[in-house]
């Protein structure tokens, strides 16, 4: 078996290594993510953002407007979901939060439709099927609630 | 204490994992039970911060893979590795060493996660310190699988399977996790994406799959008497496996923000690992030729054919949902959840098959029920019967309307509620199957009837 295992151990590292570099390394040079360009967050806004990985929001919400859904997503009135996100949007993010599954309406830009109101309602009350998150702090909410808002 | 915990004890390291993985899949799966609920009921132990939906997710996750998952098929793996030769392990002490580091590991993973302190990149959550403990028991299992394969006379892509997933690990989780910057995250902005998707994919297609169809191929070979695949075929699947597994990250993104070759090569590379699982799943099949009258009296081959047959319709549908017309529909819906219930439920159903079927190898006693065993399996068939229609329904019925531009968000969610709470009882199900499971084995180790030494070995098949 001496001489498979050292063939399969040199294929594997070869096929992961060129796996990592076509689908992460290389997209680096794609003239939309190169020149990529974000508005920085405020410091109130950049401590929410630590709320919202903490409390795994990730989960249940995306942020990214798919180009198949700009025109015709649907939050509460037809196309309130604004136009389909761009590489350049999450430049310098860490990490990254685009989600996986939604069941809860997509958040790219959630400050661009939503009031600080509304924003606090449903974070203390728990609404349309999210749970409530009273147990946050007042700071923690305020924090939280400028990041929203902050998601245009 | 220390000469207890590092013994040089045949299969003792075996025998640790199978335990810990059947434990830690009863943890593992009430968080899933859990997160279910909690989908069909939002409120549910809303007030309570460690258990809010977000953190039980991304601790049942965590839990799913490294705990349940990762220790029972390196339990299955090593047993399997350690009979090349008929020697038994290169170093039992290095073993258990690797199962300790792990065990710390998963310990503080379940405990910082569930307190909030995570690095918020799904199933790359755990804190540098945990992925450092991981990373080294991953080594050292690596250093002593390779060493004990030099060892064996036989080339058997059943072994070489094991060893890709030992070797890909490692790699996964410095490249993946950018674990050569262990203390800050190496990659920002939509390069951060790509590598959360690179970890993703490498974990279920660079670790778990190859590690449950390496010891599910060499198992079933070795109880009939025949091996499955040719050489050729099963060095074939082998590469197949990691090769479009390194690449089927992006396809997480078809029509999301990423550019648009990256998503091409994602949904290709995704569509052609319907080849080596299907090529997997033909060889276990043609292992059990001549035998299939008996599978009555081996409830863990039932198992590891349900096991396969699940991953093969899992993989198949994500194909299916890769392709860009599908995918307008159900990608990022429900969907999701559903195929991932069958690939990742498959492969534990692959490893409870193996460690069912390995019991008289590993804990020298036979199972003690196997009426409990067909229990837990019916209990699985009928938790999967309800889950995956229930969540690939709720996904196309979310899609749907979406699709439609007139049915507000919230109420394409609301219309699925029904079938989350069908998902929540085939949770709850598949949680009573695994308490089972590990009942059965703590009574087999306890009570199970003695089987003579010979009978222990899991013999190689002869000529290969």
């Amino acid at each position: 078996m001496r001489d498979s295992v050292g063939a399969t151990g040199r294929l594997v590292v070869a096929a992961v290594v060129c796996g990592f570099v076509v689908t992460a390394l290389l997209p680096a040079l794609d003239p939309a993510v190169r020149t990529a360009r974000a508005a920085p967050l405020s410091a109130q806004a950049a401590r929410g953002r630590w709320v919202y990985v903490r409390e795994g929001c990730v989960v249940c919400h995306t942020q990214q407007v798919r180009g198949v859904e700009a025109r015709f997503g649907v939050v509460r009135a037809q196309g309130d979901v604004g136009e389909a996100s761009t590489a350049g949007q999450y430049a310098g993010q860490d990490p990254v939060l685009l989600g996986r599954l939604r069941l809860g309406p997509d958040l790219a830009r959630v400050g661009a439709r939503t009031s600080e109101q509304e924003l606090r309602t449903a974070l203390v009350s728990g609404t349309g099927g999210m749970p409530s998150y009273r147990y946050l702090s007042d700071a923690e909410l305020a924090d939280l609630v400028a990041y929203l808002l902050a998601l245009r | 204490m220390l000469a207890w915990m590092f013994t040089d004890e045949r299969w003792s390291s075996v025998r640790r994992f199978l335990y810990a993985g059947a434990l830690w899949g009863i943890l593992a799966l009430a968080y899933e039970a859990l997160a279910a609920a909690q989908r069909a009921w939002p409120q549910v132990l809303a007030d309570v911060p460690w258990v809010s939906h977000g953190r039980v997710v991304a601790t049942g996750q965590d839990l799913w893979v490294f705990g349940f998952l990762s220790h029972l098929l390196v339990g299955a793996a090593l047993r399997v590795v350690g009979q090349g030769d008929r020697e038994g392990l290169w170093s039992e002490p290095l073993a258990n060493l690797g199962l300790w580091l792990w065990t710390v590991a998963q310990v503080l993973s379940w405990w910082w996660i569930s307190t909030g302190w995570t690095r918020g990149r799904p199933l790359g959550e755990a804190p540098w310190p945990v992925d450092l403990l991981r990373l080294t028991g991953a080594l050292l299992l690596l250093w002593v699988v390779r060493n004990t394969l030099v060892r064996s006379p036989r080339r058997d892509p059943a072994l070489a399977l094991v060893f890709a997933a030992f070797t890909g690990l490692p790699l996964v989780l410095v490249l993946g996790k950018g674990l050569f910057w262990p203390f800050d995250n190496p990659y920002h902005g939509i390069l951060d994406a790509l590598s959360q998707a690179f970890l993703r994919a490498g974990l279920v297609w660079l670790w778990v799959v190859p590690l449950a169809g390496g010891v599910c191929l060499y198992v079933l070979s070795a109880l009939t008497g025949r091996r499955g695949l040719s050489e050729g075929l099963g060095f074939a699947a082998l590469f197949g496996l990691v090769s479009f597994g390194a690449l089927a990250g992006p396809a997480e993104f078809v029509w999301g923000p990423v550019p648009f070759w990256v998503q091409t090569v994602g949904a290709v590379a995704q569509g052609l690992l319907v080849l080596p699982v299907a090529t997997l799943l033909a060889g276990a099949a043609r292992s059990l030729e001549g035998h299939w009258q008996s599978l009555g009296d081996h409830p863990g081959v039932v198992f590891v054919l349900a096991g396969w047959l699940a991953l093969t319709s899992g993989v198949s549908l994500s194909a299916l949902a890769s392709l860009v017309g599908p995918s307008r529909v159900v990608h990022l819906s429900l969907w999701g959840e559903g195929v991932r219930v069958l690939v990742l439920g498959g492969c534990a159903a692959v490893a409870v098959g193996c460690a069912y079927l390995m019991t008289p190898h590993v804990l020298g006693r036979s199972l003690a029920s196997r009426a409990l065993a067909w229990r837990h399996l019916w209990l699985l068939v009928v938790a999967w019967a309800l889950s995956a229609p229930a969540l690939l329904l709720a996904g196309l019925s979310q899609g749907a309307a979406w699709a439609t531009g007139t049915v507000p968000f919230a109420h394409a969610v609301q219309a699925s509620r029904p079938l989350l709470a069908v998902a929540w009882a085939a949770a709850f199900l598949v949680w009573v199957g695994q308490a089972v499971f590990a009942w059965n084995l703590f009574l087999t180790s306890d009570s199970g009837e003695p089987v003579p030494a010979a009978e222990q070995e899991l013999l190689p098949v002869a000529g290969s």
